[in-house]
Order: structure tokens, then sequence, then C-alpha cells
């Protein structure tokens, strides 16, 4: 077991098999090599890539499947050019909140790959006419607006118990 | 620093396995062909420099983002309707 003092999440003890290599680190962080990733129940991350080497540094990342025809070129393709394996690939986007807009935001110009089976991975870097460092993903006021609308729709049911889901039915549309 | 002074069609060889060509020339706009072995990423600076701002920015907005995150996650319960009304 490894002792990460994870400075955004306390101490955390993970086993050395699910370290995840990255042999040439991340762009602009070339000394980071091994990271885990930290998982989160709820919410649409799919975790945090923590840093081994430094406590303080972590990514919070997502499923690249969430986009659709994402990666282009394929996952396959991108490993065979940055000399990764590839049995089992996959793509994890590094998220942030836009200090300006506060939206939150998905760099899909630099995807992370992972071949799973191997636990090595490398970031890539797609085309960027194409592919944005920067793509919006949520507008909190919109997601702030549709939770209070939500709430209002959830009114109290006076005592049938029986029937509790049914009332939650226009909130998504 | 080192600089060279190349001809169209002169090449430099960095290491023993990265070669940079001089395609063309203008006053304005060299044109570089550039053979790198697999593994090697062969990036735009300014391209580069985009990338490492938003890894730099991405984890060092951590705490932000775990606020508009836990604030955020209902948003797909579309698929659970299993009430047996009987």
């Amino acid at each position: 077991m490894i002792r990460i003092e994870g400075t955004r999440f306390g101490a955390v003890e993970v086993d050395e098999g699910t370290v995840i290599e990255f042999p040439n680190g991340l762009v602009g962080f070339p000394a980071e090599t091994r990271f885990v990733l930290l998982e989160r129940s709820g919410g649409k991350l799919v975790g945090y890539l923590q840093s081994l080497a430094t406590p303080s540094l972590a990514f919070p990342v997502m499923d690249g499947a969430t986009f659709e025809a994402y990666p282009d070129p394929s996952a396959e393709e991108l490993a065979g050019s940055v000399g990764l394996e590839c049995a089992d690939l996959a793509v994890l986007v590094i998220v942030s909140v836009n200090p300006q807009t506060r939206f939150l935001q998905a760099n899909l110009l630099a995807p992370l790959l992972v071949d799973v089976v191997s636990r090595v991975g490398a970031q890539c870097v797609l085309d960027p006419r194409r592919f944005s460092a920067a793509h919006v993903l949520a507008d909190p006021i919109a997601v702030a607006k549709a939770r209070i609308e939500a709430a209002r729709a959830r009114k109290p049911e006076p005592s049938e118990s029986a029937d509790e889901g049914t009332d939650k039915v226009a909130i998504g549309a | 620093m080192l600089i060279i002074r190349r001809r169209v069609g002169e090449r430099i060889v960095i290491g023993s396995n990265i070669e940079v060509t001089v395609a063309s020339a203008t006053k304005k706009v060299v044109r570089l062909a550039i053979q790198a072995p697999k593994g090697i990423p062969v990036l735009r600076g300014e391209v580069h420099d985009a990338v490492v701002a938003a890894n730099v920015a991405a984890s060092e907005g951590m705490i932000e983002l775990e606020f508009i995150d836990d604030s955020d996650d209902d948003g797909d319960d579309t698929d659970e309707d299993n009430h047996d009304s009987d």
C-alpha cells in the first residue's frame, strides 16, 4: 500500500497496483510520472488524477467516452502515435472551471490516454483547429435555475408515500 | 542556445533520430519538415503552451470545481421507473 498525504482530500491509501505511470509526465509537468485515479461518487467527474510525487497536485478528470466521436483520431491510433500499448484504452479528459465565466470546461485538445492493462498513460495533443482546450460543458447559472425549478416541482406530497417517484417527471424536459 | 544557418533542403539532426529539414523559406515564413520517432510529440510552440496553461489551470482550480461539481449531480435521473403500481 502507498499512503498519499494529498492536500486536497487528506490522506489516502492506495494499492501499488493501481498506480498509473506517465513515462513522459503530463504536458508542462514532465517530472510527474506517477498518478493514481481517485474515483468519486456522484457528480459528473470520474475522479481526480492525484500525483504521487506532489501531494498538492491533482487533476480533475472525466470520461472521454462522454463525448461523441471522441477522440479523433481514435484512441488506438493516438496510442500508436505516442508509442503507447493499446490493449484496453481509457480516455480521460481534464476538466476545470473557467475563471472568467465560471463555466465548467473540458480540455478536449489534450486528452489522457491510459492503457488499462499495463497502466501506462500519455497526454496526447489533438488538432487545435478541431478541439478546444476549454470546451464549455455546463453553465452554472442554468444549472442553478434548473435546480430551483426542480425543487419547486418537487412539492411535498400530503401523505401518499406510494407514488413518490411520479412528481419529478417534468424536470429534465 | 545554438543558432545555425541552413539553406533550403539542408538538415539538422537532433540526437540520433530526429531530423529537421528546411523545406522552404520566404522572408517571413520558414517551412520545416520534421522527422521524429513515435512517442516524441512534435507541437507548434503556441499549442504546447496552451496545453501547459490548461493543465496548470485545471490543477489549481480544484476547490472551485469541487463546489460546482457537488451542486450539480442530479442531471440524469431518467432511467429509474421501477414502481409497480398494483
